[in-house]
């Protein structure tokens, strides 16, 4: 039989194995888009994209030794912060969700482990406050957990501004000064500007006066279409893809365990058509397993598939590519299943960590080495021809796309050939 | 005619197939017996193409040829493996249809070749169920049918009938009588003694990769410088000593 025949032939047996095992093909598409689900939700709400939570937030616990009306106010205001989640929680009806710690207890749960955060709001505030000089607050911490202390800080320093329409900060410099030993006239002048300045610093943060927006966006983009997300969805579709197909390609092992490949490597037809027809068969399942998880990523994220089919089919069957002819590279190299299943997923976690399958590394500033790995790996140029279609729309005339499919084109060939060199090396060479 | 010349397969250091010189001669049926290890699978594999790492020369109808890298030589040779080579998540039907299809045939030959597979096997009750729902008999005589699927005229059989309940081994046993006596030359590796004597003309004894001895039963005893009437058992024992084999 002629080569590509035998290859079609081959090909389709495989297909027709692969779904007749309803399980096997069940699980291998519901963990996939699983995946997708998840890391996409996630993706969402870390960036504000799906408009839940604009920024990350530390959880933080406050015991209110003063117990005033302006410490009360002061403790709202925190809960009303974006950056913080204040404990205990405030429930609908006006009444705390469990009952507060007083300062004490507080500290020991630091101390524990059990809390990471608390402010203690000592007694006096009040009066201190009233008068305009330092409040008695105390922030205890475990010190490990640097980010959530500093966004705790931030919270509170925009509560106390804000409780104090700013007097808190310049009060703090006019005892500065006096302690200085600064004249009292140049202090109340300070005074009267420092004043002004927050006024105007409180204008810039809401959006006015010194800087002004303009907000662009490519108009092909679909207005629904969300950075974080479309990258989520573009990076598990790669990953999974990787891992779905290095495990169809390794069915190669499987023939040569059970027999079969014995057999066909005796039959009538050249032998590099088996592994043309494992690289078409994986091709066809990932073909299949990729529009499911892009057409999931539309339906709940709206990624924007509709825009450009035609780039969209080009970007998705060049990843599949580069991921079968992966898949076959492991499998021909591989003495055992085992090797192969160790070799193959240890390559695709640090390909999709590189590559951006679990987060947008292209955003940090790498450094020279970690960004020439990064582009070692085909989640990279997958997951970058994919944002340039669903976020920056652009389409296949574009050069951004065009070196992500001509990489991922390239890298199939080198590992196409790569395999079929190892295959007759470990299946041709041992009679 | 099936002729080895010189023949030598070795896997690193170990010489599978040590210098054998054999012939086959058309419509027979040539035994390879021998011990575990004794390199009959690996011989097996030169003349059927698996690979083309050895040296010597194999020659078919006075020419010389490369099997492995040879179409037309494997297209008039048939394998049926040591191992159950059928896919188990087929039907028996589909199995004959897919080897059918590789091996060459059209659409209109592949049916006729698998209903006559099918009743080779004895399946014929059972074509549209999975292999994976057979008895281990079912699939060596499915695994058999499928290697004669084609209806190539050399046939080698690697150990065709390890593992199957009388029965079973009784229907490949006709099965193959029947073949050798459409004049089919059939290549038998085994080492069971009755296997060979019932249908063998000729055996090749090997041991450690060498030919020990090859001709009928009566040359190998004279060969052996034994008393005439001795079993094979008792020859071939003679031949490759009593000592355990772990192969």
């Amino acid at each position: 039989m002629n080569f590509f025949p035998a290859a079609v032939a081959l090909a389709r047996k495989d297909l027709r194995l692969f779904f007749r095992d309803r399980t096997g093909m069940l699980l291998g598409f519901l963990l996939p888009i699983s995946l997708v689900t998840i890391f996409g939700y996630l993706m969402g709400l870390m960036s504000g994209d799906g408009g839940s939570s604009p920024m990350a937030q530390a959880s933080i616990w406050v015991a209110d030794e003063d117990q005033s009306e302006s410490s009360q106010a002061f403790v709202a205001l925190l809960r009303e912060s974006p950056m913080l989640r204040v404990r205990p929680r405030l429930l609908e009806d006006g009444t705390l969700q469990d009952e507060p710690y007083d300062a004490a207890t507080l500290r020991q749960r630091v101390i524990d482990g059990d809390t990471d955060l608390a402010l203690i709001v000592g007694n006096g505030f009040a009066d201190a406050i009233a008068h305009s000089e330092l409040a008695p607050l105390t922030l205890v911490r475990d010190p490990g957990r640097q980010m959530e202390s500093q966004l705790a800080r931030i919270g509170v320093v925009q509560a106390l501004g804000e409780l104090t329409e700013g007097r808190v900060f310049t009060s703090m410099m006019a005892k500065q000064m006096r302690d200085a030993g600064t004249p009292e006239v140049m202090i109340q002048g300070m005074e009267q500007v420092s004043q002004d300045q927050y006024q105007m610093f409180q204008g810039v943060m809401q959006g006015e006066g010194l800087v002004a927006t303009e907000d662009h966006a490519p108009p092909e983009r679909d207005e629904d279409v969300s950075y974080a997300q479309a990258q989520a969805v573009g990076g598990i579709a790669v990953m999974m893809v990787l891992f779905g197909l290095t495990a169809a390609a390794t069915t190669l092992l499987r023939e040569r365990d059970e027999g079969t490949m014995r057999r066909l490597l005796s039959l009538p037809m050249p032998p590099g058509s088996i592994l043309l027809g494992k690289a078409l068969s994986t091709m066809v399942v990932g073909m299949i397993q990729i529009m499911l998880l892009f057409a999931v990523g539309e339906v709940l994220f709206g990624i924007g598939i509709w825009r450009d089919p035609l780039t969209l089919f080009v970007l998705m069957l060049s990843t599949v590519a580069a991921a079968s002819a992966f898949g076959l590279l492991i499998a021909s190299w591989a003495k055992t299943p085992k090797q192969a299943e160790g070799m193959s997923t240890l390559i695709i976690l640090v390909m999709s960590c590189l590559g951006g399958s679990w987060f947008p590394l292209q955003m940090l500033d790498l450094p020279a080495a970690i960004e020439v790995a990064m582009r070692m790996t085909i989640n990279h140029w997958s997951v970058s021809g994919f944002q340039d279609l669903f976020w920056k729309a652009q389409s296949l005339g574009d050069s951004g796309i065009q070196a992500s499919v001509g990489v991922l084109w390239l890298f199939a060939l080198l590992a196409s050939l790569l395999a079929h060199r190892l295959f007759r090396r470990n299946y041709l060479g041992r009679a | 005619m099936i002729q080895a010349k010189q023949l030598c397969l070795s896997y690193g250091e170990r010489l599978a197939v040590d210098h054998l010189e054999f012939t086959i001669e058309q419509g027979e049926c040539f035994g390879l017996l021998g011990p575990n290890g004794a390199g009959k699978s690996s011989t097996l594999a030169c003349l059927s193409g698996l690979g083309d790492g050895w040296t010597g020369t194999i020659e078919v109808q006075g020419k010389a040829v490369r099997p492995a890298k040879e179409l037309a030589v494997r297209r008039s040779f048939g394998l049926v493996p040591q191992d159950l080579a059928v896919y188990e998540g087929m039907t028996a039907r589909e199995n004959l249809a897919f080897f059918g299809e590789l091996a060459g045939l059209n659409a209109g030959e592949r049916g006729t070749a698998i209903d006559r597979g099918l009743a080779l096997a004895g399946l014929e009750d059972r074509a549209d169920d999975r292999v994976d729902q057979f008895s281990g008999g079912m699939k060596r005589r499915l695994n058999l049918a499928v290697g004669d699927v084609h209806q190539p005229p050399v046939l080698f059989l690697d150990e065709p009938t390890v593992g199957v309940d009388p029965q079973s081994r009784n229907h490949i046993f006709e099965t193959l009588e029947s073949l050798a006596s459409e004049g089919r030359t059939l290549v038998y590796t085994t080492h069971y003694m009755e296997e060979a004597e019932r249908l063998c003309q000729r055996i090749l004894i090997m041991n450690e990769g060498k030919s020990l001895g090859c001709g009928t039963h009566e040359e190998l005893t004279a060969q052996a410088e034994l008393p005439s009437g001795s079993t094979l058992e008792d020859v071939f024992l003679h031949m490759t000593g009593r000592s355990l084999r772990d192969g």
